[in-house]
């Protein structure tokens, strides 16, 4: 699978959190998300480099030991101009 | 067929993560359009357990598989910068009349070298050069810079290849007949005098320029209806004409 697609896979999460009761609505703003995955590093007809993963593997040793590489990143609400709501200020 | 598993060097892996992060920011900024609560990618760390491999010119790394142990750990960090500290820290690329040193016609080892001292650009060495740094001086004398200045000149000239847009046979004020050849980027370097040889018989450049070029004939030419005229311009634009009177 393309790196682009699990990870936009894996920050595609509803933040919304409602609690009708409580009358409470509130909303994720950042988060950061830290994940063994498994790479695979290709070259495709043209030369190119392609990162290639498979979908996150759990931290357990096991018989036949996954490889660990692993990916920690930030993300945040992305505002109506299309930046990061919370991003550095120049 | 995509290679398996291939060994890769540091900048393609960086340049092809940072076009995965690209596209997934553009997939979820078209997301955002419709779904106000989507997030985007700030700042990535990534582990990658490497099998290192140095062939006595680059560094390069094989990506451990399952299954396999006793492999190092590189860690890659993307931050998010702004337009200002980019504009700082990065130069402006292709400059238009600028050469690559990858597009010249020089040896692998001087390329290796010039690109070791962060040379990859013929304007790259014009700015060491600016700053009096002797570049000979501080590499390990492995590179043949006259050689190198030749390229430079080559490739230059290449792209600026003269062209001949007439030939005409006039007099001069002394009733000595003058051969003119008018077109562009003729004579560009005013410290070479073109060297001119009709019907085999050196003849005398008068004057020259980018423009046109003027060479004196006399009986020795033995003009005739068809004449060959062989123009050496500078090292490196030779041309060969047939003059038709």
């Amino acid at each position: 699978m393309p790196f682009n697609e699990i990870l936009e896979k894996m920050i595609s999460i509803n933040g919304e959190i409602y609690d009708d009761h409580m009358g409470i609505h509130s909303y994720i703003y950042a988060f950061d998300v830290g994940t063994p995955v498994e790479l695979e590093i290709l070259r495709d007809e043209n030369g190119r480099l392609q990162i290639g993963t498979v979908p996150p593997l759990y931290r357990i040793s096991t018989s036949f030991r996954p490889s660990y590489h692993a990916i920690t990143f930030t993300c945040e609400k992305i505002s109506e101009n299309g930046q990061p709501e919370y991003g550095m200020e120049p | 067929m995509a290679n398996q598993n291939t060994a890769w060097n540091l900048e393609d892996f960086v340049d092809s993560l940072v076009v995965e992060l690209d596209k997934t920011r553009e997939t979820l900024a078209i997301k955002a359009i419709n779904k106000p609560l989507t997030y985007t990618v700030k700042e990535m760390a990534m582990d990658i357990n490497i099998f290192p491999t140095f062939d006595g010119d680059q560094v390069r790394f094989v990506t451990a598989q399952p299954g396999q142990t006793g492999a190092s750990k590189v860690t890659i960090q993307l931050g998010s910068i702004t337009d200002q500290q980019v504009r700082a820290t990065t130069k402006v690329p292709g400059l238009k009349k600028d050469i690559r040193i990858d597009d010249m016609d020089v040896d692998k080892n001087t390329r290796r070298q010039l690109r070791k001292m962060g040379v990859t650009s013929v304007d790259d060495l014009k700015q060491v050069e600016n700053k009096n740094v002797d570049i000979q001086k501080t590499g390990d004398n492995s590179i043949d810079y006259t050689q190198l200045a030749n390229q430079i000149q080559k490739t230059r000239r290449n792209q600026n290849p003269p062209s001949v847009r007439s030939v005409s046979l006039s007099m001069n004020d002394d009733k000595i007949p003058v051969l003119v050849i008018a077109g562009k980027n003729l004579s560009v370097h005013s410290s070479f005098t073109p060297v001119a040889v009709v019907n085999r018989q050196l003849a005398e450049v008068l004057t020259h320029d980018a423009e046109e070029i003027r060479i004196q004939l006399d009986r020795r030419h033995l003009i005739t209806d068809t004449n060959e005229l062989v123009l050496t311009i500078d090292p490196f634009a030779i041309m060969k004409l047939n003059v038709k009177i």
